[in-house]
């Protein structure tokens, strides 16, 4: 049978679920043998825990009364709160990290953060050399364009310009 | 059929009106106070601790470490924001959390629980038959709390070891109440499947019998 209803059997036994729901849980059982068994065993086991889990545990006769001298000698013996300690210890390790990062970046890092200036190296690079029609006039051929120098220090084998472009040109 | 036979029990009551006297008895200096708040609340933090640890020398490690932060936090205490008794099982449940990442906990096979179910009941006498009966008892409950994860057993302990409310379980686990009842209804489906895998082992073991 389908949309068996075990999820709620808990909320149901404990008397939880709201009028609605309660009726279709109430209806299911009528008709399901399985959640019948599954109510059945719900209702044992939340008998049996209510019953049993308050004797749980239950300390032997002087057995938590042999603790307490440990336990005042140990509030007594640390007047500073080690919770407080604790943090104080990560403040000052965050501080030595900072002054560590700090003093790495004024002395060390200053070589590798300023690069050797590069005199060919133009300020407006362009990573192609596609050309573009401007009404600027044209430069002397001599003269590299920024562009062109560019490519010559970052593309080592720049492609070939289609023959389509430098028919056009 | 019961999965765990029955068993006379006691639950101490923390009154927790008492405990706030207390607590303010503490912060003005009374040495006599720390005793009567340790006889109080210790026994419940126990308790707990054990039915989420379910070993004593791990269970009394936490009372010990959950009572001496609470002394010294005594003053930390805020009335608004819940009961002494929700503070004090708050501060122990993190303490078994520490203890179990301190020391691995095995959570016992599903299939150790076919012995569940199949206890004797433990008759209210004094008998040592009695005495046996109720070890019994109470280590069918264990066995039984074992195969649940530890945040299922947690949640059990402090529904019904405790007798927490939902509301003050979702304080004390800092979860949501929908959360807590959940973890309620989910420790409960593995009891209820722990129950069947022991009801078959009997239809089994009746079979062979017969056979």
């Amino acid at each position: 049978m389908r949309n068996h209803v075990t999820q709620y059997l808990t909320a149901y036994v404990d008397g939880r679920l709201n009028h609605q729901r309660r009726v279709r849980v109430a209806q299911h059982l009528a008709r399901c043998e399985a959640c019948r068994a599954a109510l059945a065993r719900e209702q044992d086991v939340s008998r049996e825990l209510a019953a049993l889990m308050p004797g749980l545990g239950q300390p032997e006769p002087g057995q938590l009364r042999r603790l307490f001298p440990a336990i005042m000698a140990e509030v007594r013996s640390t007047p500073s709160h080690p919770l407080r300690l604790a943090p104080s210890v990560g403040v000052m390790l965050a501080m030595l990290l900072i002054c560590a990062f700090s003093v790495s970046a004024f002395f060390g890092g200053a070589t590798h953060a300023i690069a050797a200036p590069n005199p060919h190296f133009p300020s407006d690079v362009q990573a192609t050399n596609t050309p573009v029609r401007t009404d600027e006039p044209s430069r002397d051929i001599d003269e590299p364009s920024p562009s062109q120098t560019a490519r010559a220090f970052i593309l080592p084998n720049p492609s070939p310009v289609p023959n389509a472009i430098q028919a056009g040109k | 059929m019961t999965p765990f036979p029955k068993n006379s029990t006691t639950q101490p009551v923390h009154d927790d009106s008492v405990l706030q006297a207390l607590v303010i008895r503490c912060l003005k200096g009374d040495q006599g106070a720390f005793a009567s708040f340790y006889e109080t609340a210790a026994p419940g933090v126990y308790r707990l601790a054990y039915s989420i640890l379910l070993h004593r020398q791990d269970a009394e490690d936490v009372v010990q470490e959950s009572m001496v932060y609470a002394f010294r936090n005594l003053s930390r205490f805020d009335a608004a924001r819940g009961t002494v008794r929700t503070w004090l099982y708050t501060i122990t449940v993190s303490r078994c959390r520490n203890a179990r990442r301190r020391k691995w906990l095995p959570t016992t096979a599903l299939s150790h629980m076919l012995s569940l179910g199949l206890e004797p009941s433990a008759p209210a006498d004094h008998t040592p038959e009695a005495a046996i009966a109720r070890m019994g008892v109470r280590e069918a409950l264990e066995t039984a709390l074992a195969t649940l994860t530890p945040r299922l057993r947690e949640a059990i302990a402090l529904r019904y070891g405790q007798g927490l409310t939902y509301r003050e379980m979702a304080d004390v686990l800092d979860c949501p109440q929908k959360t807590a009842e959940s973890r309620v209804r989910l420790a409960h489906e593995g009891l209820r499947a722990a129950m069947q895998d022991a009801d078959s082992a009997l239809i089994e073991e009746l079979w062979s019998f017969q056979s």
